[in-house]
C-alpha cells in the first residue's frame, strides 16, 4: 500500500466511521471495564490502549493516537452541553467547534474540513442518542427517550406503566406523567374544582402552590415517524390500579386526580404536615402505629381519588379480588371464597410442578407475608406461607420467573439482600439463591425458552460502591450466569412491555433523578460484538501495516 | 431460524466473555444480623438505665429519617435540627426532595413550606426517650438481644434489640397535631437501641415495622433517630428572619 493510497483511506466516510467507533467503543468497552472491575479495569484499559498503540508502526502511530484522542474528546465535549438551555447549547457549540478545529488542525494533522465532518457526525448521533445512553447498545437498541421534565423536586423519578393500546390491538402504550404546562385560567378552575371535591383535602390558599406540583397524565404510542404523546383517556387509565401512578412519596404525600376538559390532572399534597411527621418521629413508642395509620389513610384516599377519575377501585385479577379477609370471585367458572391474610393479589402463577397441580396457583400478600392458594373446585385452600421479618420485610417487590423453562415459576424476592424461592411439591419453600450484595435487586424477566432471562440492577463485581447497573442473568446450578451488563446506573421501575412489537419483549424504564423515561428493545444487530470486532480489526490493520513497512525496508 | 439462533448465541457468548463472572449464592449477608445477636437477660435493665440517664438532658441535636418501603418504591423523610426542652424546636425536614422548616418557641409554632411560613399546632412530646420508657413499662419485651458493639459516628455503643407491641394506653399519646385517634390495631415493632459505652446515654433508636395496606401489600417502615450535642451551652435558638418579617408585615 503506497503512501498516497493510505492517505486516500483517510477519506471522510472512513474518518466518520472511525470517530463513531471510537465514541461507542469507549462507552461500551472501556467504561464497562472500569465500572465493573475497578482498578483492575483501569489496568485492562491501559493494556488494551498500549496494544492498540503498539500495533501501528511508529510513523502511523502519532496520527492514529492523536486522531483517536481527538474523536474521544470531541464526543465527550459535545455531550457536556446536553444539560444547558438551547441558546447556551448553540453558543457553546459554536465556540467548541472553533476551538476543536483550531487545536485539531495543529495537533492531529488532519484537514480542518474533515475534522469538521467528524464533529458534525458525532453531534448528529448524540442528538438521537445522548452519549450516556449509548451504553445501552451493549445489549439493547434505544427505541424511545422521553424527556418529560418538570422542576418539581417531589418526583425523583417519573412513574411509568403500560396499558393495552386501544388503536393497536395486541400492543401496548406507555402511560406516565408530564410536568404540567400552565394554561390560561387554570388556577381559578382548579380552585373551583377543589372546592367541589371534599376528598381533595386542600384549601384555596394551597391550590396555587399545588399547581406547581401538578402533572398531566399522558399516554405515548409509536407513530409513523416518531412517538406521539397524547392525554391519557379514562378508558386507558381504568386499566391501571390506583397505585400505578400515585405512589410518589407514599405515604408521605397523597396523589389526587382531577378530570379536566380534555385531560386528567394529577397533583400531590402532603399526607401529614411537617409538624405531625416530626411529632410521630419524636414518639418512638408509638411511631409504628402512626406510620401504619398514615399509610392506611393515604392509600384509602388515593384509591378513592382514583375511583372518582376512572370508576375503578377494587383490583380484580383473573376474576378474583380480596375483600374483608377473603379471596373471592369466580375462577375458571367456579365460585371462590377462601379466607386469607392477603391484602393484595400478586398474580396467578404455576408455582407447583405440573405433575403435582396442573392448575396455576394464586399468590397474595398480607402484612409481611406471602400466601399461595390452590383453587381446586372441591376445596380451595392456602398451600404455602412465606413470612418476612422486620429485618428483611416482604413487600410486593416480587418478580416471578420460570427459571428452567419447565413452566414452573419461582419467586424473585427483593428483600435486602434479594433472594430466590421455589415452592417444593410438599408445599415448602426452598431458597435457591441469595445475593451477597445488599444493593442487588431483581427488576423483571424476559421470557425465554430454557429459562427466563432475569433482568436485574446489580452492583459492580469488585467495586464496593452500592451503585447498580442493569444486567441480565440466567439461573443455572445455583448461580446467576451473566448474559449482559449495561453500565447505566439510574434505571428504576423496569417493566417488560410490548410497545413497538407484539412478539419481542421491550424494557420500559424510568431514569432516576432525570425525569426521563426510556424504552429499550432487543437488538437485531449485535453492536457490542461489532465494536469489539472493530478493535481486533484495528489491531490487525496496524500489524499488517507494520509487516508491509518492514518488507519495504528489507527490499 | 438457525442464523438467528447463531446470532443470539454469539451475542451471548461475546457478552459473557467480556462481562465475566457468575453470581453465586451467598447467605452470609442475610444471616449476619441474626447470627451475631445473643439473648441478654439484663438487656431490659440496661436499656431502661440508658433511658433514665437522659433525664438531665436539657437540649439535644437530632439527625433522623423515616423510611417507607412500598412495592418498588422507598420513600424517605429526613430531619436535622435541634431541640431545647421544654418547648423550643428548630428543624429542617426533607419530604421527597422538598424542604420544609419548623420553628417553635413555646406556643409560637410555625412551619415553612416553599417560601411561606404557616402556623402549626405546637409540638408537646419532645423527649423520645420518655416515649420509649412508657412503652417499656406498659409492654416490656419478652426477650432482649444484644448485638456486637458498634461505633455510631465516633461513639462506641452497646446495641440492644427487642420486639414489643404498643398497647392501647399509649395510642392516644401521639403528637398533638395528629388527629388520627382511631387506631385500632396495635402494631408490633422491632426496636434497636444504641447506648453510648462512655456515658451510658441513649445515642440512637431504630424502629422497624410493617403494615398490610389493601391493594398495595406490605409497607415496611424504618424510623431511625440519632441524638447528639447534649446540653450544648452554645446552642442558640433564633427566630428566622423571613418568619419575623412575614409576621410583622401588615
Amino acid at each position: 500500500m503506497t503512501e498516497s493510497t493510505w492517505r486516500r483511506w483517510l477519506s471522510v466516510p472512513f474518518l466518520i466511521l472511525y470517530a463513531l467507533w471510537v465514541m461507542v467503543f469507549y462507552q461500551l468497552v472501556f467504561t464497562a471495564w472500569t465500572l465493573q472491575y475497578s482498578y483492575f479495569g483501569i489496568l485492562l484499559v491501559i493494556a488494551a490502549s498500549l496494544l492498540f498503540m503498539y500495533a501501528f508502526p511508529l510513523r502511523d502511530r502519532r496520527l492514529v493516537v492523536r486522531l483517536t484522542l481527538f474523536c474521544l474528546m470531541a464526543s465527550i465535549g459535545i455531550a457536556s452541553f446536553a444539560g444547558e438551555s438551547l441558546i447556551w447549547r448553540i453558543i457553546d457549540f459554536i465556540v467548541f467547534v472553533g476551538l476543536a478545529l483550531t487545536l485539531g488542525r495543529v495537533l492531529v494533522g488532519v484537514r480542518t474540513l474533515r475534522l469538521f465532518f467528524i464533529i458534525v457526525a458525532l453531534t448528529i448521533v448524540q442528538i438521537f442518542i445522548p452519549l450516556h445512553d449509548l451504553r445501552n447498545l451493549a445489549f439493547f437498541n434505544v427505541r424511545y427517550i422521553g424527556h418529560l421534565a418538570s422542576p418539581d423536586p417531589q418526583v425523583p423519578s417519573l412513574p411509568v406503566a403500560a396499558v393495552s393500546d386501544p388503536v393497536r390491538p395486541g400492543m401496548q402504550e406507555i402511560v406516565t406523567l408530564r410536568g404540567h404546562r400552565p394554561i390560561k385560567d387554570e388556577a381559578q378552575d382548579l380552585v373551583h374544582l377543589m372546592n367541589q371535591n371534599p376528598q381533595a383535602g386542600t384549601t384555596i390558599e394551597s391550590a396555587i402552590q399545588e399547581l406547581q406540583h401538578s402533572y398531566d397524565v399522558v399516554a405515548i404510542r409509536p407513530g409513523r415517524l416518531r412517538f406521539i404523546t397524547h392525554y391519557a383517556t379514562q378508558r386507558e387509565l381504568s386499566q391501571l390500579p390506583f397505585w400505578s401512578l400515585g405512589l410518589m412519596d407514599f405515604p408521605f404525600t397523597t396523589s389526587h386526580f382531577l378530570n379536566l376538559q380534555d385531560r386528567t390532572r394529577m397533583y400531590v399534597s402532603l399526607s401529614a404536615d411537617p409538624g405531625t411527621l416530626l411529632s410521630m418521629l419524636l414518639s418512638p413508642g408509638t411511631v409504628a402505629q402512626s406510620m401504619a395509620d398514615l399509610s392506611l389513610k393515604t392509600a384509602s384516599t388515593e384509591a378513592q381519588n382514583w375511583k372518582q377519575v376512572t370508576g375503578h377501585q377494587i383490583d380484580v385479577t383473573d376474576g378474583l379480588s380480596l375483600q374483608g379477609g377473603y379471596l373471592t370471585g369466580t375462577y375458571q367458572g367456579l365460585p371462590v371464597h377462601v379466607r386469607t391474610r392477603g391484602v393484595a393479589i400478586l398474580g396467578v402463577y404455576h408455582l407447583l410442578p405440573q405433575n403435582v397441580d396442573a392448575n396455576p396457583q394464586v399468590v397474595v400478600e398480607g402484612n409481611n407475608v406471602i400466601q399461595v392458594l390452590s383453587l381446586p373446585p372441591e376445596r380451595p385452600h392456602v398451600i404455602a406461607t412465606l413470612k418476612g421479618s422486620y429485618l428483611h420485610p416482604l413487600t410486593t417487590d416480587v418478580v416471578f420467573a420460570d427459571l428452567t423453562g419447565k413452566h414452573r415459576d419461582a419467586l424473585l424476592v427483593n428483600t435486602v439482600p434479594a433472594q430466590i424461592f421455589q415452592l417444593t411439591s410438599a408445599g415448602e419453600w426452598q431458597r435457591l439463591w441469595v445475593s451477597g450484595r445488599d444493593s442487588f435487586r431483581f427488576e423483571t424477566v424476559f421470557p425465554r425458552k430454557g429459562g427466563d432471562l432475569l433482568i436485574a440492577n446489580a452492583p459492580s463485581l469488585i467495586n464496593t460502591s452500592p451503585t447498580r447497573y442493569l444486567g441480565g442473568y440466567i439461573y443455572h446450578n445455583g448461580q446467576l450466569q451473566r448474559v449482559f451488563r449495561v453500565y447505566y446506573p439510574n434505571y428504576v421501575d423496569l417493566q417488560t412491555v410490548h410497545v413497538t412489537s407484539a412478539t419481542r419483549p421491550e424494557l420500559l424504564t424510568s431514569v432516576f433523578a432525570h425525569q426521563e423515561i426510556v424504552l429499550l428493545g432487543l437488538q437485531r444487530v449485535p453492536w457490542l460484538w461489532l465494536i469489539e470486532a472493530g478493535y481486533v480489526l484495528a489491531i490487525a490493520v496496524g500489524l499488517a501495516r507494520r509487516l508491509q513497512l518492514r518488507r519495504r525496508v528489507l527490499r | 431460524m438457525k442464523k438467528k439462533r447463531m446470532m443470539w448465541l454469539s451475542v451471548l457468548a461475546s457478552a459473557m466473555l467480556l462481562t465475566g463472572c457468575n453470581l453465586v449464592s451467598d447467605p452470609a449477608l442475610y444471616n449476619q444480623e441474626t447470627v451475631q445477636r445473643s439473648v441478654t437477660p439484663d438487656g431490659l435493665n440496661q436499656v431502661s438505665t440508658a433511658l433514665s440517664s437522659m433525664a438531665d438532658v436539657k437540649s439535644y441535636e437530632l439527625k433522623a429519617s423515616m423510611q417507607a418501603h412500598t412495592g418498588r418504591f422507598v420513600q424517605t423523610v429526613q430531619f436535622y435540627g435541634s431541640v431545647k426542652l421544654p418547648s423550643e424546636v428548630s428543624m429542617d425536614e426533607t419530604i421527597g426532595g422538598a424542604n420544609y422548616l419548623i420553628y417553635q418557641d413555646g406556643s409560637f409554632a410555625y412551619e415553612k413550606d416553599g417560601n411561606r411560613w404557616s402556623p402549626m399546632q405546637p409540638l408537646t412530646a419532645l423527649t423520645p426517650w420518655q416515649s420509649l420508657s412508657s412503652l417499656l413499662s406498659v409492654s416490656p419485651p419478652k426477650v432482649v438481644y444484644q448485638l456486637p458493639q458498634q461505633t455510631v459516628v465516633s461513639w462506641l455503643c452497646d446495641v440492644y434489640q427487642f420486639k414489643t407491641v404498643a398497647s392501647g394506653t399509649l395510642l392516644g399519646g401521639m403528637g398533638a397535631t395528629s388527629n388520627m385517634n382511631q387506631r385500632t390495631v396495635p402494631r408490633e415493632a422491632l426496636y434497636t437501641v444504641w447506648v453510648d459505652t462512655t456515658d451510658g446515654k441513649l445515642r440512637q433508636i431504630e424502629v422497624q415495622s410493617t403494615v398490610g395496606v389493601p391493594g398495595l401489600g406490605t409497607t415496611a417502615f424504618d424510623a431511625k433517630e440519632l441524638f447528639f450535642g447534649f446540653n450544648n451551652p452554645k446552642l442558640k435558638f433564633k427566630i428566622p428572619t423571613d418568619l419575623l418579617s412575614q409576621i410583622e408585615r401588615p
